[in-house]
């Protein structure tokens, strides 16, 4: 292949990539012409793997690559029609006989397989796709957030009484004595982090709500690898890995496809003690609880007293995120709520977690610091319950 | 063993790593083949278990060079990657140059590489023999997003700046691999700086090839039956956790160990959970009848 027709390649492939929204810089079709200097450019297998390794950054992308190959492939330009033919003919071939086993395999794992669907199916439901500006205002809201409740050790020390001793604040310390140490520095690690467990209410009640529940619910599961999240109505699922993989499209579509329990009734108690048997090894002191629901509950109180106080006991915070709460003059009055409070921590509106504002309202410097041990601040009433007053 | 270095091709790269015990289709062979030449790192993502590890273990074989790994783990900072002082080392020194040294040829003596305790990167870099080692830098994804962005210099620059000592500059680029789970995103800076291959779990004929390699002690029927059962239990989507070719491997060394001869019920029962790890999913697969 000669340089110009390498670089028209190159360049046609990436600005295709970019039409289609992949992120593909400079950097990338450099690398994408360098190596068509490095392999054997007719065998279009060999082509297509190269570009697409240089090119291509994400597993996402790789059908969207796919494609753009493809209609390169047909693409009859006089002056390459001779080298596209030749790879072409072999090539699509060959390149069906490698590429058909994975996309059926892609296929195949998506289906849901009938007999694992709940008994309680329901019509099943187009769901918001997350947009990126919330997205975007979110991630700063929610990395605050966890600043706010953190409760396990981070990343950076901070000087301390106790704890390990360390050297090098030591030593430079003692250079302005001639090195002679008076005082040994310690350091411990500064609590910066928390684990995240979400659980999200996606009964009839919270129907108004479903792009906030949809949107924070992938903003938290973005977040970092220390979150969890769940929904539940009628029953409790699990949906951090159909969040954590795919982009907002996809994952709105699986879980619209494979969460059957949008809109169904509500069953607090029952949902928590579920997720307690079941997940209990998933928390820990160092995890925060976050329950997004209105507190509709259909269920015996007794029972979610009871899986409030466990879970109140697990974990090092619980948070209670109420729609309503963001309302004026809001009482927490459904039987749910009445039922949770003592448990909670903080009561907050769904605001906390759309904007910085939002979020200053509940968790900001009017309210009183967070303890870092959680069991204290449950004995006082929850925030929200001042700032309503007020 | 510079010679795999000069001429090499995807093709004898497949050969290579066969030798070694590792079935590479043409893809990572190709992907492989260009990190070497284009110098840039790999960045390897796909399911736990399905061998992009081993890319880095059979690499630093091939080039008959040092591994230097990097395991990453949530709250992994600088200087357990780059390098740290060796602090007791440098009182002890401190005390005993004391009445020999001003204090300015102390504060020489003890910031100089002697008293650098190499962490996997620096090590990396500071490495020395005729072929460039192997980095591996594991599971990234579990590292925190602040310990992602500190890679990026590295990366890029195959260098690192000590205030102490000035910026040291790689001798031989390191052979770079990075693998993520996928348990959080990667960030695109780091995107950006590597090759980008998806590897997923393999096709029957591979899983058979690998076999042969890892397992020869397997009859050809057995080693059919396994990858016949493998394959059917990764297609039950319900599954948390789906298993990879390492699985494969301790499952079929199982069968061998206990003289299996044929795949029965019985036997798959007593032996699975080789396969699956994990209670639900043993449940499960329990349920549909599979067992």
């Amino acid at each position: 292949m000669s340089g110009d027709l390498a670089l028209f390649l190159v360049t046609e492939v990436s600005r295709r990539l970019r039409e289609y929204g992949v992120k593909c810089g400079t950097s990338e079709s450099i690398d994408a012409y360098r190596s068509l200097g490095l392999v054997d450019v007719n065998d279009v297998d060999d082509l297509k793997s190269c570009l697409r390794l240089c090119m291509v950054k994400r597993f996402e992308d790789y059908e969207v690559f796919e494609r753009v190959f493809e209609e390169l492939l047909y693409l009859k330009k006089p002056s390459e029609e001779r080298v596209r033919r030749e790879g072409g003919e072999d090539g699509v071939g060959a390149m069906k006989k490698v590429e058909k086993p994975r996309a059926e395999g892609n296929q195949s794992s998506r289906n849901i397989v009938a007999y694992y669907s709940p008994l309680e199916v329901l019509a099943r439901r187009e769901l918001p796709v997350p947009t990126l500006s919330f997205l975007r205002e979110s991630r700063r809201v929610l990395k605050r957030m966890r600043r706010r409740l953190a409760l396990l050790p981070g990343r950076r020390f901070e000087s301390s009484r106790t704890g390990l001793v360390d050297f090098s604040s030591t030593i430079r310390q003692s250079l302005a004595t001639h090195g002679e140490i008076l005082r040994i520095l310690r350091r411990r690690r500064k609590v910066t982090r928390c684990k995240f467990v979400a659980i999200f209410d996606v009964s009839g009640s919270m129907d108004a709500y479903t792009e906030f529940l949809m949107e924070s619910m992938y903003a938290l599961a973005r977040q970092s690898v220390a979150v969890e999240v769940f929904v539940f109505s009628t029953k409790l699922v699990r949906v951090s890995h159909l969040l954590k993989f795919f982009g907002p499209k996809k994952s709105a579509e699986l879980i619209a496809r494979d969460v059957n329990i949008w809109g169904s009734g509500t069953r607090i108690g029952s949902c928590l003690s579920n997720f307690i048997e079941k997940y209990r090894g998933m928390v820990g002191r160092g995890t925060v609880a976050l329950i997004v629901s209105d507190g509709w509950d259909t269920g015996e109180p007794e029972l979610l007293d009871r899986a409030m106080r466990e879970l109140k006991s697990l974990v090092g915070r619980v948070i209670w995120v109420n729609p309503h709460a963001d309302k004026p003059g809001f009482r927490p009055r459904t039987i749910g709520m009445e039922t949770a409070l003592p448990y909670i921590d903080v009561l907050a509106g769904m605001n906390a977690l759309k904007s910085l504002r939002g979020f200053i309202r509940y968790f900001g410097p009017a309210h009183q610091p967070l303890s870092r041990k959680g069991m204290q601040s449950s004995r006082r009433p929850p925030h929200v319950l001042r700032s309503a007053r007020t | 063993m510079l010679g795999l270095l000069e001429n090499l091709t995807p093709e004898s790269l497949v050969k290579a790593m066969e030798k070694e015990l590792y079935v590479a289709d043409e893809q990572l062979a190709m992907a492989v083949y260009l990190a070497l030449r284009l110098e840039k790192p790999l960045l390897i993502e796909g399911e736990p278990g399905c061998g992009k590890t081993e890319v880095a273990k059979v690499l630093s074989k091939l080039l008959n060079t040092e591994l230097i790994r990097l395991q990453c783990y949530e709250g992994i900072t600088a200087s357990q990657a780059l390098y740290e002082w060796d602090y007791p080392r440098q009182l002890i020194n401190i005390r005993l140059l004391e009445s020999v040294k001003t204090p300015d040829e102390i504060s020489a003596e003890i910031f100089s590489e002697k008293y650098l305790l190499r962490r996997p990167l620096l090590a990396a870099l500071l490495y020395e023999g005729p072929n460039p080692p192997v980095l591996l830098i594991d599971e990234v994804d579990r590292s925190d997003e602040e310990f992602e962005g500190f890679l990026l210099e590295f990366l890029a620059e195959f260098q690192v700046t000590i205030p102490e000592l000035g910026t040291i500059q790689a001798k031989k680029k390191p052979v770079v691999i990075i693998t993520s789970n996928r348990t959080r995103e990667v960030g695109d800076g780091l995107r950006r700086r590597c090759l980008y291959l998806y590897v997923t779990y393999p096709s029957p004929e591979k899983e058979k090839k690998i076999l042969a390699l890892k397992v020869p002690q397997l009859s050809p029927k057995l080693s059919e039956e396994v990858v016949a059962f493998v394959q059917r239990i990764r297609q039950i989507n319900e599954l948390s956790k789906k298993p990879g070719i390492s699985e494969t491997i301790d499952w079929a060394n199982a069968l061998h160990v206990l003289g299996v001869s044929e795949i029965t019920p019985n036997n798959i029962a007593t032996t699975l959970s080789c396969l699956i790890k994990n209670e639900d999913d043993l449940r499960l697969i329990r349920d549909l009848g599979i067992v």
